[in-house]
């Protein structure tokens, strides 16, 4: 059983007058939901909020219908399975210990937490790391124990702040196939800044920009309202200008990186190709990019998704 | 539920006592250096007299053998008995004093004619000196007892006025022992219980403040709060669990000094269970006072560099001016106010007064009286403090 978590103009100002959020509203039902946004647009603030770890300037946040922040806080948490960006494990004590203490700081008998910390570990993979101490554990295993962490409370919505950050893409690829196994029936935020991962994991996804969600939908349907058109990239060096090519028009992606939107890529490649060399540019590189969330994120923002 | 939550950190800590060896050698290994090394220095047996004293024995009588005994009974001297040369035997540095019982004195004595005995000694060397003042006691106590029984014996016929007067004569000063309960000095084993005690003080003083800091800017830092704040827990309930992990140290540390205390021959024999209920209750509002302590320090610095300095800073010094490492006594008088109004020396002093000077439970926690409310206003400040970092840190964990 899953729940749907709502929020509601959640507005987050910081005592140093920074303003993290800036009226976000949305919902989350079952299935996975990822906040896409680069650093800095809101989304660790934004799930904190939800987590319960950080109370909202204003805006109202509920989870199963239950107000995290207000009369129903002690059953919204109960619901809520909170993974950080960095989970603070003590590093000496060995993974079980780890987890029984998050199950105890959950509620659960000790008898219970054990017996839950053994199944978890053997769900996402750990069973043969769990009596060695977490200092020893990889990047990848670290994840992982911070994910059975979140999930020792049986929680009924998930939220992961940046799940596979600093794991390479093998790392993270089989972080997530444990995770959709492991997570098929809960409700799952999470947050990334990588448009890939949000593209190939997400049933839904809010994208993020200066504390504010300047677009959402499930990826396709981005795709298909904000960036239809596939583009075409050509690289040719800080010293040479964009060209406009036949009426197409260059978005300068870096120094020297030009980027055009194409009916027809496999044409349009050739004749930009070609506009540049006939005026002697040296062209070191020329691709067609199928349009993704990055491309979206470019469209409904106007700058490029970095980190 | 609360009741697992109120045990997360006990278990923690538990674990952690295993694993994280900085904690093992504070809470376990240090006390037990610090134990031995002040029981090994300041409660040490004390200096045993024992004196070399030549006795050349003329007489051969009832008198002669009689004070022989008498100084045999005291302990303090080794007796060689010589045939002659006392004087030089003493003034080599043989014996530290000499004695010589003239011949017929047991006769003498009879006949109620008094007896000169000679006595040899070294003016200014302190050992000769010192056995002879040793000596001079002994013989003046051996005289009355003889002037005494002689009295009985002579003048048993005389009226009772005038027997009076003579007894009067004989011993002027009557002195009756009465024992009292010390409470500035102690025996060997009590002292060591006291140092013992100290050094529970002492773990409770650092432990109290350290654990404080380590469960509110430690944690901060760590970032602990916002897996707490997102967990169905109530903020007393934590702190209840983080008293209860502090509680579970301190009592490590006191059951390895008081064993340590008792290797080394503390005596804990005035402690009864009613004593030691009461001990334990004054350790559990110390160790509370100090945690209130510590997040009102924690609450001063910034960084937990600065708490770890600032718990220093009260923690070190009050090792010293609390009356736990040195005794309040000793500390010059104004000094003294702190020990007299700082929680923790009161209810130490207080367990040490139960465990050595004998004070009833009455008394010793009437004394503790004024610490154990300080203590408590401490403990209900720090949760105070507590609540306010729960709340300030879910408004800006940063």
């Amino acid at each position: 059983m899953a729940c749907d978590v709502e929020a509601e103009e959640l507005y987050k100002e910081y005592p140093s007058g920074v303003i993290a959020v800036r009226g976000i509203s949305f919902k989350a039902g079952r299935g996975r939901t990822c906040l896409m946004g680069p650093n800095g647009s809101g989304k660790t603030t934004t799930l904190s909020m939800i987590a319960g770890a950080l109370r909202p300037t204003k805006g109202i946040v509920r989870v199963c219908g239950y107000d995290v922040w207000g009369d129903g806080w002690l059953t919204a948490r109960k619901l809520i399975g909170y993974a950080p960006q960095r989970m603070p494990f003590r590093d000496r004590l060995s993974g079980f210990d780890n987890l029984v203490w998050y199950g105890l700081l959950r509620g659960l008998g000790l008898i219970e937490a054990r017996r839950r910390a053994r199944r978890l570990a053997e769900e996402l993979g750990l069973e043969g790391y769990l009596g060695r101490s977490v200092a020893s554990y990889s990047g990848g295993m670290r994840r992982r124990l911070t994910i059975a962490a979140a999930l020792m409370g049986e929680p009924e919505v998930l939220i992961l702040d940046e799940p596979s950050s600093g794991l390479d893409p093998k790392g993270r690829e089989e972080l997530w196939r444990v995770i959709e196994v492991v997570l098929k029936d809960l409700t799952i935020i999470y947050s990334s800044h990588m448009a890939v991962e949000a593209e190939a994991h997400s049933d839904y996804v809010y994208i993020f920009h200066q504390g504010r969600i300047a677009a959402s939908g499930t990826p396709q349907d981005l795709v298909k309202k904000h960036a239809p058109k596939p583009k075409v990239l050509i690289y040719v060096g800080e010293k040479v200008p964009p060209l406009e090519v036949e009426g197409l028009k260059p978005y300068v992606v870096g120094a020297g990186v030009y980027m055009y939107s194409v009916d027809n890529p496999k044409e349009a490649i050739k004749i930009i190709a070609d506009s540049y060399l006939a005026r002697g540019f040296a062209v070191e590189r020329i691709e067609i990019r199928r349009p993704g969330l990055e491309e979206v994120f470019l469209s409904v923002t106007g700058r490029k998704l970095e980190v | 539920m609360v009741a697992s939550q109120v045990l997360s950190e006990v278990y923690v800590v538990l674990k952690s006592l295993l694993k994280y060896r900085d904690l093992a050698f504070w809470t376990i290994i240090f006390p037990i250096i610090v134990t031995t090394l002040l029981i090994g220095i300041f409660a040490r047996e004390g200096p045993s007299f024992n004196f070399d004293i030549a006795i050349e024995d003329r007489d051969g009588g009832w008198f002669s053998r009689a004070l022989i005994n008498a100084l045999e009974s005291t302990g303090a001297f080794n007796i060689v008995l010589v045939e002659g040369g006392v004087e030089d035997l003493v003034s080599k540095g043989e014996a530290d004093v000499g004695l010589v019982i003239p011949s017929g004195a047991s006769e003498s004595i009879a006949m109620l004619v008094p007896v000169e005995l000679q006595l040899y000694y070294v003016n200014g060397v302190e050992e000769s000196e010192t056995a002879k003042a040793y000596l001079d006691g002994v013989l003046n106590l051996f005289a009355k007892r003889l002037a005494s029984e002689s009295l009985n014996r002579s003048v048993g016929f005389m009226p009772g006025e005038l027997r009076e007067k003579l007894a009067f004569l004989v011993d002027p000063i009557i002195v009756e022992g009465r024992e009292i309960k010390p409470e500035a000095i102690a025996t060997v084993g009590g002292l060591r219980a006291y140092y013992a005690i100290s050094i529970i003080g002492v773990q409770v003083l650092y432990i109290g403040i350290f654990s404080s800091i380590s469960m509110t800017v430690e944690r901060r830092k760590e970032g602990v709060f916002p897996v707490i704040l997102s967990s169905p827990v109530r903020g007393w309930v934590i702190f209840v669990s983080d008293t209860l992990a502090t509680l579970v140290l301190v009592i490590a540390s006191a059951v390895v000094v008081t064993l340590t205390g008792l290797v080394l021959g503390a005596d804990y024999s005035r402690l009864d269970a009613e004593k030691i209920l009461a001990s334990l209750g004054l350790l559990f509002i110390g160790t509370v006072s100090m945690i209130g302590l510590g997040l009102l320090v924690s609450s001063l610095a910034r960084t937990s560099e600065g708490a770890v300095a600032l718990g220093n800073l009260i923690a070190f010094p009050m090792m010293f001016l609390g009356g736990f490492v040195v005794p309040k006594f000793i500390l010059p008088e104004p000094i003294q106010v702190i020990a007299e109004v700082f929680p923790l020396s009161r209810l130490i002093s207080a367990v040490r007064a139960m465990a050595v000077y004998d004070y009833t439970v009455a008394e010793g926690l009437t004394y503790a009286l004024p610490g154990i409310l300080m203590g408590i206003t401490l403990y209900m400040l720090g949760a105070l403090i507590y609540h306010r970092l729960l709340t300030r840190i879910s408004e800006n964990p940063y």
